[in-house]
């Protein structure tokens, strides 16, 4: 290798060394390293950074790509961007605890969210540019989510970057309905009323600390919150809380009120009607991935396995197969009666799970019912065969709590009833919409 | 987490007008095939008059082969072995009825450039006539969303599914509109915004006035559009056979007879019949015999 293709790597070691070393002693090295030892240039470039006194990681190994270029698969990649947000954060490893740092982070291509493994080794700061090397990306939720760890190492630069595609529920503030929290979103602003509060004794850390919990509520469905600092708020109140953060258990999104909160207490009925009449469309259930409380309409397209008449452990309410619980063995099982089943609103489709009472106004069996014809027609899959004849394309409108797990979400239902349209009277109202716009 | 296939609620006009699929790659991705208005279908939810229904196989592997209409065309239906609930559903289904199916599409593609699309049901039911008026006001309302969505991909010089989420249309809707605008190249859909215009009507007691509220611009085969003449003589037989209908169905000699007192040549009654048959305003319910549905 001569002089001139050596020069840039010179050129990169001399600038992890700074005042370390000159660029002649590199140079030296550098041929030393490669031309008696003939090593490679990589191995040779990281022990002369380190004979020096300097961290090998800084050298540039990855290679350097836009957020819109990451894939999810990259072991060692740079990348210059603006820290949109920064958020501590500790979490529990192998028993102990451990602090991190999580945020999003973007350049003009795009954003993506990031996590700081190594507090000590890098410290970020908001509104800050930098450049990133030697980070590694994982795919999380079909999106890639940036990693520094231990080799990673970051270098504020004075260049100023316009970053694209900012989602607003991470930076800055923002005004939304119950139904739209979603996870991670950092300073929101939501109105609703308090319709339960309780005090709970928690430790954190090794310490002991009150906190508050509760329900709050809107047309559009119900949350449970959390008070870290020292709020004050009461049953009923009708509030505005601004710059909660939201973090989701199962999906099911939680609001945190934490030391930044701000309540403000309103008038007593200033919020208006909060029934819950808002009906959400399978797809923005899908996206939010879950919420305490909940009202959607659509078909049932099918009715699955393991609907009709069950039999369960008395000990843990596991369901049986053929009397055994796979915890408690051979037991004497108690009957139970429920529905699952996949509602389709042609946006997307959710599992709906109807427990006993709700069954039995479905289907119009009552389980005593359904023990009696099953044993008279000596068919165990006669209260599900029913179910899918009663059930099959019939429209409902349901309200009850989703979550998610490895399945996707999933509703538990509360209530529900047949939806019958008048077909006639909004077919007229479409028609003149139709109509009109020709 | 592999989610579920959503539902598309979808006419017949459209889909059997779909030319355009997009096989899955590797094992458990899913195939889709797009419809004019940019469906991005892998399951469809249909609701009909069940009008035919023949197993075509043998009595030791049943295919049982299906056609249900709504009001704008005929689906499509074939159940084997590998679909066993379904054609056990089939085999106890007596035409008409109406049915409520949901399944996947299939295609099937005899020479280059050609596809024909098909519903290989994975469920399927009898329902009530209130079902299927509901399912119709669905359609409707899904499909003229779906105009909405095509007519802005189209004004996009080039269709882009992330600017017609920033206008506010849902991810399956940007991405599917998008999708069709590349491979259909729509000049305008004059033809779908009449489809569903007249499947409205379908629903409207005003509008009913006989078999001419199946405007042909909605039916996919454009090949035959029929005169103005020829849905008034549709109109005229589909009344011919109610009125001689006396509980079993019209005589088929009967309505041979009374519509040469019309003008109506054997021939022409023909066909006439035939177009009555395929948009399901009427079955045989014994040979010689038909009835109104």
């Amino acid at each position: 290798m001569d002089k001139e293709e050596l020069a840039p790597h010179v050129e990169e070691v001399a600038r992890v060394l700074g005042e370390k070393a000159d660029k002649e002693a590199i140079e030296k090295e550098m041929e030393t390293y490669l031309t008696l030892y003939r090593v490679s240039l990589e191995t040779a470039k990281r022990s002369i950074v380190k004979n020096f006194g300097g961290d090998p990681n800084a050298l540039q190994k990855g290679t350097r790509k836009t957020v819109e270029t990451l894939t999810g698969t990259e072991q060692s990649v740079d990348l210059m961007v603006k820290v949109l947000t920064v958020n501590p954060k500790s979490i529990e490893v192998g028993g102990a605890s451990k602090n991190i740092v999580y945020g999003l982070l973007g350049d003009e291509t795009g954003t993506v969210p990031y996590t700081v493994w190594e507090t000590d080794r890098v410290q970020l700061k908001e509104g800050s540019t930098v450049l990133i090397r030697n980070a590694y990306t994982k795919e999380y939720n079909g999106s890639p989510q940036l990693n520094l760890g231990n080799r990673a190492t970051v270098e504020v630069t004075e260049e100023s970057l316009t970053v694209v595609g900012a989602p607003t529920n991470s930076v800055g503030s923002r005004e939304a309905k119950i139904s739209e929290l979603g996870e991670g979103m950092n300073y929101v602003i939501v109105s609703g009323k308090v319709v339960s509060l309780e005090e709970k004794e928690i430790t954190a850390s090794g310490e002991k600390k009150n906190i508050l919990t509760g329900v709050l509520t809107d047309d559009t469905g119900s949350v449970e919150f959390t008070v870290w600092g020292q709020t004050k708020l009461n049953k009923d109140d009708e509030v505005r809380i601004i710059g909660a953060y939201v973090k989701s258990w199962r999906g099911m999104p939680k609001l945190n009120l934490g030391d930044r909160a701000e309540v403000q207490v309103l008038d007593k009925g200033s919020l208006g009607d909060l029934t819950l009449t808002k009906v959400q469309t399978l797809e923005e259930i899908e996206r939010a991935g879950g919420a305490m409380d909940t009202l959607v309409r659509g078909t049932l397209v099918d009715v699955r396995e393991g609907s009709g008449l069950i039999m369960r452990c008395p000990d843990c309410r596991r369901v049986l197969q053929k009397s055994t619980c796979r915890v408690h063995g051979k037991v004497k099982g108690v009957d139970d009666l429920r529905i699952k089943a996949i509602l389709d609103d042609g946006t997307s489709s959710l599992n709906v799970i109807f427990a006993k009472e709700l069954t039995e106004q479905m289907i119009g069996v009552t389980m005593d019912e359904a023990i009696k014809l099953t044993t008279e027609e000596r068919n165990p899959d006669l209260i599900k065969e029913m179910a899918e004849e009663k059930l099959f394309a019939r429209s409902i409108e349901v309200r009850g709590m989703v979550r998610s797990d490895d399945y996707g979400p999933m509703m538990i239902a509360k209530d529900v009833h047949f939806v019958e349209q008048d077909v006639r009277e909004e077919g007229a109202k479409l028609l003149t919409e139709l109509e009109g716009f020709n | 987490m592999i989610s579920r296939e959503v539902a598309w609620r979808i006419f017949a006009a459209e889909f059997n007008s779909s030319s355009y699929e997009i096989k899955g790659e590797g094992e458990k991705a899913p195939s889709f095939l797009i419809s004019p208005l940019g469906a991005k279908i892998n399951r469809i939810f249909v609701v009909g008059v069940l009008t035919d229904n023949e197993n075509v196989g043998n009595e030791n592997e049943p295919v049982w082969r299906a056609k249900i209409t709504d009001p704008t065309g005929t689906f499509y239906l074939t159940a084997g072995q590998y679909q066993p609930e379904a054609s056990m559903a089939l085999a106890k289904l007596q035409p008409p009825c109406f049915v409520a199916v949901v399944g996947k599409f299939r295609t099937y593609s005899p020479e280059e450039g050609k596809l024909y699309v098909s519903i290989r049901p994975e469920r399927i039911g009898k329902v009530e006539a209130a079902i299927r008026d509901n399912w119709v006001l669905e359609t409707c309302k899904a499909s003229s969303d779906r105009i909405s969505a095509m007519e802005e991909a189209m004004k996009l010089g080039e269709p882009d599914a992330d600017k017609l989420m920033q206008i506010g249309f849902s991810l399956p809707l940007a991405e599917g509109a998008a999708l069709s605008v590349k491979h259909y190249h729509p000049e305008n859909l004059t033809r779908y915004h009449a489809m569903v215009v007249d499947a409205l009507k379908f629903l409207l007691p005003e509008y009913q006035t006989g078999p001419d509220m199946s405007a042909d611009a909605a039916v996919p085969e454009e090949i035959e559009i029929a005169e103005e003449d020829d849905v008034d003589k549709e109109a005229l037989v589909l009344a011919m056979i109610e009125s001689l209908d006396s509980g079993r169905g019209a005589a088929w000699d009967e309505v041979v007879k009374k519509s040469k007192e019309q003008g109506i040549e054997r021939e022409e009654l023909d066909t006439i019949a035939n177009s009555l048959l395929d948009k399901g305003f009427v079955y045989e319910p014994v040979l010689g015999r038909m009835r109104k549905i």
